[in-house]
């Protein structure tokens, strides 16, 4: 191809020179239409030349192919112009003329041919210049009948037939080819351009996800959220309004999550609607979970029941798309809405999904992290109202423990402050004592990397404490420990109660064992002293003396008043609970006092008389009062059988006088004393001075009878010393009623 | 004056002693009596030694223990039989080393009681 243009527009430039000679030689005087018919031809040449070198190096523009079609065309048109001229000029057909006519058209049938491809101008171009020729020689030869016209002729008509079939060979494989190439240069550009579409879409795209998300990670709150977001979509959707629609907790009402572009009556509406199949185009995509296109609310059925509404609102047109989360659920609705019917294009379409998806995305963000807060809110609450203590200890490294949290039972119970403990190290907060047991336990737990129980007796600022501690290891993603959570019950106030039950237990039991010890010993001497009067019947003796028996029923008497005394005081401690005074006192009015320890001590001097020791007694006469006399008498007898007791063989001194409105008893002894350490301890139950075994009795009596004094709201107290002896003083009121005293 | 049938008894009961002391006498034993452990030594140091012994546990002064480690330590006397009577439920280890021909607790039965002595006469 190259070659043969070279050649061509080297034989073009030849044939111009010799044109140009010839024209001069021909034409002899009329210069100027030669020069112009020579003009004409170089220009000619010379367009073609130059465009189709330009063609060469940029065959792929369309602009120089047209470029190109015009310089043939146009040179063309001016080759005949000059021909014309030529013809004019010379008036006649001469043979130089055809010759000249010949060479013109070679030149120009060359050219064309070699230059151009183009099938369309090819023809034209031909029949243009070749077949005037050849008519030209023909009327030459008709005119002069020479040969050389003829021949001219003949040559040109084959030239012609040889120009076509060149052609029409080659035509096909270069048409193709150019077709090919205007095809790709034609498909070049669509790509171009639809390259250059879809960049600026994928950017506008791009654009709006980024601003979206900017809006979203902004942690804004949730209605703020969305009503920045319906300005945003109403900006690149202009006239579009922009409703966003979020599902309640039951599924069945849409709620407003922001529609600022909406009238407020209209969301007011929306808002009440139960959501359906049909029902607007909201409520239908939120039913069925499918995007819903109403181009027209005034004919669509969806909007039947609320096409007032919509006329109102001056809305025609509504695109919904269901909001949905992750596992598919629907959250809300998106909508577009514009003033007139339309229906959305495919883009548009993509816009509206691409929107709904974003805000499922924030949706479920904001939901998930309400979730969170709220998990959170309600831990918080039963860490801090939580009856037993807890702590958080970070575990930072080898037995660095350092308190991270603590809560408030943890702070009650042990006294340490929250600044005095956060952000310390276990062995600034917990006292000495316990530092060990406690980097053993936090190391079994770590260790184990299971919850451990210990009991831990901790010296704290409130106090002693005993815990029933648990150590709960969490570990960290590497499933690492590195957070120990503990938890302890108080179970101080629960230890003390069993050490006080046991030593109730053991009170009670040392009671009984004492008062079966107490009970046996009258009860074996009574049946020894039944058991003798029988055997005197077994000795065959049918009566017995009187002086044998009389002393012996009288014993026996006396062994059995006195099981019946200590029953009695059994009776009374179980009446008599822990700590309080529920004795049941009958109180009469107008009790003589002396009259009533007159006549105790009266039976009682001659037990003292057995034992050796003398009853002394002073007595003020007609001390009167309200009392229990039986319980005043089982006083006085406890009293005097102490001092008996415990100041045998000395003498003994009971006292009753009245200072005011108080009545003062007094029993006096000279025997043992009580040590000033035991002194204020005499009057708790079964607490004696003194060992149980040496002494007799329950260790009862003093407290019984410091219920009954206290009970008459009365005072008992001794003055005693050790070796010298004591003295029992028992202050009670005088009353003139029973009324004045509250018996329990 | 030796008396075949003597017996000592020991028990700071002055009632429950005496009981006992009727019982015994209208059995035809010769009894005499003391009334805690320490007592009972001071008699017995003196002549005639009983032939038996009824002993109480729970007594002031000297105990019944304390009274049979003693009685053991003096070779007079320790060869005298020993009826432990007592109320009180005393564990087995305090009466480990006592040597005791019997052991009753109060209340007694009387019939036992008596055929158990006759045994020592």
């Amino acid at each position: 191809m190259a070659r043969r243009s070279i050649r061509a527009s080297l034989s073009a430039i030849a044939l111009s020179l010799v044109i140009f000679f010839y024209t001069f030689g021909l034409a002899g005087n009329t210069l100027c239409i030669k020069v112009i018919a020579f003009l004409l031809a170089v220009v000619h040449i010379l367009r073609i030349y130059i465009s189709k070198k330009l063609l060469q190096e940029n065959s792929k523009s369309e602009k120089l192919w047209k470029y190109f079609k015009y310089s043939v065309w146009s040179g063309s048109v001016l080759w005949s112009a000059a021909l014309v001229s030529a013809f004019i000029e010379l008036n006649v057909i001469s043979p130089h003329f055809v010759v000249l006519f010949a060479m013109i058209a070679g030149i120009v049938s060359i050219s064309l041919f070699t230059l151009s491809l183009d099938a369309s101008l090819f023809m034209p171009s031909q029949v243009l210049i070749l077949c005037p020729l050849a008519i030209l020689s023909i009327v030459q030869y008709l005119q002069q009948q020479q040969n050389y016209s003829l021949a001219l002729a003949i040559i040109f008509l084959v030239y012609f037939v040889y120009q076509i079939s060149q052609f029409k060979s080659l035509n096909r494989q270069q048409l193709k080819q150019f077709q090919l190439q205007l095809d790709l240069e034609n498909s070049n550009q669509a790509l171009k351009s639809s390259k250059e579409f879809i960049q600026e879409q994928s950017e506008h795209r791009e654009k709006f996800i980024t601003v979206a998300l900017t809006l979203a990670s902004k942690s804004l709150p949730l209605p703020v959220f969305l009503e920045k977001m319906t300005y945003f979509i109403e900006q690149y959707k202009p006239g579009m309004i922009c409703s966003i629609l979020l599902l309640d907790k039951e599924g069945k009402h849409l709620l407003l999550g922001a529609a600022p572009g909406l009238p407020d009556f209209f969301n007011e509406a929306v808002s009440k609607v139960v959501i359906g199949e049909s029902v607007g185009s909201c409520g239908t995509a939120a039913y069925t979970g499918e995007s819903v296109i109403v181009e027209d609310i005034e004919t669509h059925p969806y909007w039947d029941d609320y096409r007032d509404l919509a006329k109102r609102a001056g809305l025609r047109s509504c695109w919904s798309e269901p909001i949905k989360d992750s596992s598919g659920k629907t959250l809300g609705t998106f909508a577009l809405y514009q003033h007139f019917p339309n229906s959305p294009t495919q883009r548009d379409r993509e816009f509206i999904q691409q929107s709904a998806h974003l805000v499922a995305i924030v949706l479920q963000k904001y939901n998930s992290e309400k979730e969170q807060e709220l998990i959170r809110n309600q831990l918080a609450l039963i860490y801090n109202n939580a009856v037993d203590s807890m702590w958080l200890i970070s575990v930072e490294g080898k037995n660095q423990f350092r308190f991270e949290s603590v809560n408030d039972a943890f702070v009650a119970v042990t006294g340490l402050r929250k600044e005095q403990t956060l952000g310390k190290l276990m062995e600034d907060v917990l006292p000495s004592s316990s530092h060990e047991l406690v980097r053993a336990k936090y190391n079994e737990a770590i260790n184990s990397q299971k919850p451990i129980e210990y009991l831990e007796v901790a010296h704290l600022p409130s106090g002693v404490k005993i815990g029933q501690i648990r150590m709960i290891p969490i570990k960290d993603e590497k499933n690492q420990v590195n957070k120990l959570l503990g938890i302890a019950e108080d179970i101080t106030h629960r230890k003390q109660l069993e050490i006080n039950l046991q030593e109730a237990l053991k009170s009670r039991d040392e009671f009984l064992l004492v008062a079966s010890h107490e009970l046996k010993t009258p009860l074996t001497t009574l049946q020894l002293l039944i058991h003798n009067i029988f055997r005197f019947t077994k000795n065959g003796e049918t009566t017995i003396p009187v002086d044998v028996l009389l002393p012996k029923l009288e014993m026996a008497r006396t062994q059995s008043e006195r099981i019946g005394q200590l029953v009695n005081n059994l009776l009374d401690v179980a009446q008599l609970h822990t700590d309080k005074r529920e004795l049941k006192l009958q109180l009469k009015e107008n009790v003589n006092l002396s009259k009533l320890i007159e006549d105790i001590t009266t039976k009682y001097t001659e037990e003292y008389l057995k034992t050796g020791s003398a009853l002394t007694k002073r007595i003020e006469a007609n001390i009167i009062g309200v009392f229990d006399p039986i319980r005043i008498e089982q006083v006085i007898i406890n009293l005097l059988s102490n001092a008996l007791k415990y100041g045998a063989g000395k003498p003994v001194e009971l006292m009753l006088r009245s200072i005011n409105d108080k009545a003062y008893i007094e029993v006096l002894d000279k025997g043992i004393g009580i040590p000033k350490d035991k002194q204020s301890k005499i009057f708790e139950r079964f607490e004696r001075a003194v060992q149980e075994h040496s002494y007799k009795g329950l260790g009862l009596g003093l407290w019984i009878v410091q219920q009954i004094v206290e009970s008459h709201e009365g005072k008992i107290w001794v003055e005693s010393e050790e070796g010298k002896g004591s003295l029992f003083v028992v202050e009670l009121p005088l009353k003139k009623s029973i009324g004045t005293i509250d018996g329990k | 004056m030796e008396n075949k049938k003597h017996i000592l008894v020991i028990d700071d009961e002055v009632e429950l002693r005496g009981c006992i002391v009727d019982l015994l006498e209208s059995e035809g034993y010769f009894v005499t009596q003391a009334e805690n452990g320490r007592d009972a030594l001071n008699q017995l140091q003196n002549t005639p030694l009983p032939k038996l012994i009824i002993l109480d546990y729970m007594m002031p002064v000297l105990d019944g223990k304390g009274f049979c480690e003693e009685k053991q330590k003096n070779p007079l006397i320790k060869d005298i039989p020993v009826i432990l009577l007592t109320a009180a439920t005393i564990s087995p280890d305090k009466l480990e080393n006592l040597i005791l021909a019997a052991h009753l607790n109060k209340p007694i039965n009387l019939d036992l009681f008596l055929d158990i002595i006759s045994t020592f006469f």
